[in-house]
């Protein structure tokens, strides 16, 4: 019984840790990379589309995964942009709402989350294949994976660019904004280093 | 998993049926709370183009809105009318619909009470390309607006440059953006010449 929990509790791990670093959809994957790019000039919009894709990954895996066994597998692509349109709609709703100032700001990414590669990936990949909470947890940690990145990234644009972190000053009056960052070559040359750094964490058997 | 195709249509409308009824759901649910903040966000442009400090919280913004601000009409359509916190009146607000290089760019300008002066100018709504274009709704852009004057004996009362300005009466475009600051240009120059001639101002304007 015991060896079944540990077994269990082990998938659990490696499911979270897979989406997380070993499979991380951004920097391994090079998946989501526009909107990597797009929302990173400020933490306060990336926190609020990384909540964004992590919730519409999470529940579109787990209603995929529910609806598997009566999906026909010549209409699932079909089925799976109904569900995940669905989510993304109800979360730009839902941001348009509470948060209108970032929504404005974020402008048409979180609609664009609708064809973000990493969310369909993931359905398609496993939660098709797999029961709802393992599908779940997966799409979960894949959203994680991508909020992490895109955290990292968004951190320096935001810092270098503006002096500030969520809108604080940070760097005293005698530093001299780096603009380029916070414009779109700012994020190339940010998403650049990233991949190259966190891809020189990982062991080189590993490497591609 | 072999299903007949009556299964697969069936399976997809019945998804479709779901899935749709739970969007509109959310968005009848969400629909009054979108409408107060888009409303919200047009008040505080509109203060904004009559130099007035925006506040935050929403109910600030409804009690400033409705101690100091009406709402008129003329022949030429809708406008604002502003009172200072002594009650004495500061200015006017007019919105416009300019054209831009994707789609209609929605803004309100603020003019003194004579007519003579720009007390600011403001973007509402546009589509235009975000970093580029888009960058008229940045206040870089739209904070060069403020004090200019309205020169009536002109057809251009401002002009617009792709350098640093050295006149009075120019203002400094976006560059990388020549179509979306051309066409703003060639909105904004007629609808400006032609604002002093409106009802409330009765015939007055910069001579």
């Amino acid at each position: 019984m015991s060896t079944i929990k540990a077994l269990r509790k082990n998938v659990t791990l490696s499911t979270i840790r897979r989406g997380i670093w070993d499979e991380n959809p951004v920097f391994r994957q090079v998946l989501g990379i526009c909107s990597a790019l797009a929302v990173t000039n400020l933490l306060a919009n990336t926190l609020v589309m990384s909540a964004g894709l992590f919730f519409t990954a999470a529940m579109s895996s787990f209603t995929v995964s529910l609806l598997r066994r009566y999906t026909p597998r010549d209409v699932r692509i079909m089925a799976q942009v109904l569900i995940i349109a669905s989510y993304v709609i109800c979360v730009d709703l839902a941001i348009k709402a509470y948060y209108p100032e970032i929504s404005a700001t974020l402008g048409p990414y979180v609609g664009l989350i609708i064809t973000n590669c990493i969310i369909m990936g993931r359905c398609e990949a496993f939660a098709y294949h797999n029961p709802p909470i393992p599908a779940l947890l997966d799409g979960a940690a894949a959203g994680v994976g991508y909020s992490v990145v895109l955290t990292f990234i968004a951190f320096w644009r935001e810092l270098l660019g503006f002096g500030t972190l969520f809108g604080h000053q940070v760097l005293g009056d005698g530093f001299t904004h780096w603009t380029i960052m916070v414009m779109p070559p700012g994020a190339f040359f940010m998403l650049g280093i990233t991949v190259w750094l966190f891809r020189g964490l990982l062991p080189p058997e590993r490497r591609d | 998993m072999n299903k007949s195709p009556l299964y697969s249509i069936l399976f997809i409308a019945l998804l479709a049926v779901f899935f749709g009824g739970a969007v509109s759901g959310v968005e009848q649910y969400t629909r009054e709370r979108v409408e107060q903040g888009r409303v919200a966000a047009e008040r505080s442009r509109v203060l904004e183009a009559l130099g007035m400090e925006a506040p935050d919280s929403p109910a600030e913004l409804a009690d400033l809105w409705s101690g100091r601000i009406s709402e008129k009409a003329d022949a030429s359509g809708l406008y604002y009318s502003a009172k200072d916190g002594a009650g004495a009146l500061m200015g006017y607000a007019f919105p416009f619909t300019a054209p831009g290089f994707w789609g209609p760019v929605r803004g309100v300008v603020g003019v003194n009470p004579q007519g003579t002066t720009l007390l600011g100018l403001s973007i509402i709504s546009h589509q235009e390309t975000p970093g580029l274009g888009g960058r008229i709704s940045e206040k870089w852009f739209t904070e060069q607006f403020r004090g200019k004057r309205i020169d009536t004996s002109t057809n251009a009362p401002l002009s617009f440059v792709y350098r640093t300005v050295n006149a009075p009466n120019e203002v400094e475009a976006v560059t990388g953006a020549t179509q979306t600051s051309s066409r703003f240009a060639g909105f904004m120059n007629p609808f400006l010449a032609e604002l002093p001639k409106r009802g409330v101002f009765e015939g007055g304007g910069a001579k």
